[in-house]
């Protein structure tokens, strides 16, 4: 009976592709391409319907001064394109990405509009538009995107990124330092009764990776009152899973200490008031970036 | 028969392959999700860190606040403050009793650092304050602007010579 069955499947694949293939043009008359519509007396051709544009970058209506953009690279026509594929979560290449892109603020959720509240403006354009009066922007930074997921196999190595970004609204410059961490627990997020995507032994899975950060440390530049040429850097996480690595999944995370010390005392000097070391006192309860690896078995 | 045979093992193949997934190294998606908060505080105001006295055996920190970080989350859920306040001890001491507060009341006894070593040559207390946005963009105040905080460790045991006091705090004292 099973042997009928496939045999009927295949027999019914044989006839579909002999059925596609069969299919005859469409007969077109005698002298005329079969590309070209066909015309005749007293009609015009309709024009070719205008195709869907997702333009590019308008500031004209923001109502802020554009001397706040004046330090980044001029943006591109693709820029909309580009921004509605970063939405949907197409673009895999980070690392490869023009900086004419993502220097952009508009690259980023919740500069120009609310992601959740559309018909809002975003908390970006929003400070510029009404900054908080008698107060600074001192401590701020996030990573556009968060989250990832890899597959890695065991004994190759992947590199991710990131782009790590000065908050809306800082005025100071902020000394970090990178490097990589194993959370135990990872949440979808982080509300009460959030779901548990990973739990691991920290310890145990620090030994299963090599991961190298680059850059290992930066300076983060001011985003308030103007943009600053490095407001925002690109960050590469060089993921290695070592031979003999269980298969499963795992959680790489980038983690954020000091800068080195004479590095540190130097920005110090140079920015004085307006420089902020690293150690914040303040942390979002998760990793600004996790890398959800997953090791295949062979 | 043995052409059947084939195309339905081909077929079979195919669609096992599908089924099992991709199995190379690559990068499966980026969640187009961004995550970042601001703290801002009144215009021009310096940080203060945790100032200690006392000597020996028993040391006294305290700091007092002067103003109010307001804080603007970009996500839902949780920003913690967090501070550290580190005791170096020559001697080595025996044994510690550190404690933070009043606004860590809830945390004296088991306040410490994830990863930190609890030991009393190192003793390194780290307390948190906890606050939940429950909407995105939401604002939120962090510790009140009068309150006093201070932590105080009493070490016993201690040899002879200095109690080195280095405090590495990150304390809001703006």
């Amino acid at each position: 009976m099973a042997k009928n069955t496939l045999l009927l499947f295949s027999v019914f694949l044989l006839v579909l592709f002999a059925g596609c293939a069969a299919q005859r043009k469409p007969e077109t008359p005698a002298g005329i391409s079969p590309t070209q519509p066909v015309v005749t007396q007293n009609e015009t051709a309709a024009p070719v319907p205008e195709g869907t544009k997702f333009g590019t970058i308008d500031r004209s209506g923001y109502g802020i001064s554009m001397e706040i953009f004046k330090n980044l690279p001029l943006y591109r026509e693709d820029f909309g394109s580009l921004k509605a594929a970063m939405d949907r979560g197409l673009i895999k290449n980070l690392c490869n990405l023009s900086e004419e892109h993502w220097k952009q603020p508009e690259f980023y959720p919740n500069f120009e509009r609310n992601p959740i509240e559309k018909e809002k403006i975003g908390a970006g354009l929003n400070w510029f538009r009404n900054p908080p009066k008698g107060r600074w922007g001192v401590v701020g930074y996030g990573a556009f995107p968060s989250d990832a997921y890899v597959t890695i196999v065991a004994g190759d190595a992947l590199s991710v990124c990131t782009f790590f970004h000065t908050s809306w609204g800082i005025e100071t410059y902020q000394g970090l330092g990178f490097g990589a961490s194993y959370p135990a627990a990872s949440y979808a997020s982080e509300e009460v009764n959030a779901t548990l995507l990973n739990l691991q032994n920290s310890s145990e899975v620090a030994g299963y990776f090599e991961v190298a950060v680059t850059p290992g440390y930066t300076l983060m530049q001011p985003t308030f009152p103007v943009f600053s040429k490095d407001w925002t850097k690109k960050l590469e996480m060089k993921i290695k899973v070592k031979p003999g690595t269980p298969p499963g999944g795992y959680v790489v995370a980038l983690d954020i200490g000091k800068p080195p010390a004479d590095v540190e005392e130097a920005w110090i000097a140079e920015h004085l008031a307006y420089y902020v070391g690293s150690g914040t006192m303040f942390g979002v309860g998760r990793p600004m970036f996790r890398v959800f690896v997953t090791v295949p078995a062979k | 028969m043995n052409w059947k045979i084939g195309l339905t093992l081909a077929v079979l193949i195919a669609a096992a392959m599908l089924a099992y997934g991709d199995q190379d190294t690559l990068v499966r998606f980026y969640v187009p999700e961004s995550l970042s908060f601001t703290i801002t505080y009144p215009a021009t105001t310096v940080f203060i860190l945790f100032q200690s006295t006392g000597s020996n055996a028993v040391v006294n920190a305290s700091n007092q606040t002067s103003a109010q970080p307001i804080i603007t989350y970009t996500n839902t859920g949780n920003i913690a403050e967090y501070y550290y306040v580190k005791f170096n001890v020559s001697g080595p001491p025996s044994g510690i009793n550190m404690s933070c507060g009043p606004v860590f009341a809830s945390w004296q006894s088991s306040c410490w650092c994830q990863g930190s070593t609890n030991s009393p040559a190192n003793a390194t207390k780290c307390c948190n304050i906890t606050t939940t946005f429950s909407k995105m963009n939401e604002t939120a105040t962090a510790i009140s602007a009068t309150q006093t905080m201070w932590c105080w460790a009493n070490f016993t045991g201690a040899s002879a010579g200095t109690v080195e006091r280095n405090i590495t705090s990150n304390a809001s004292s703006t």
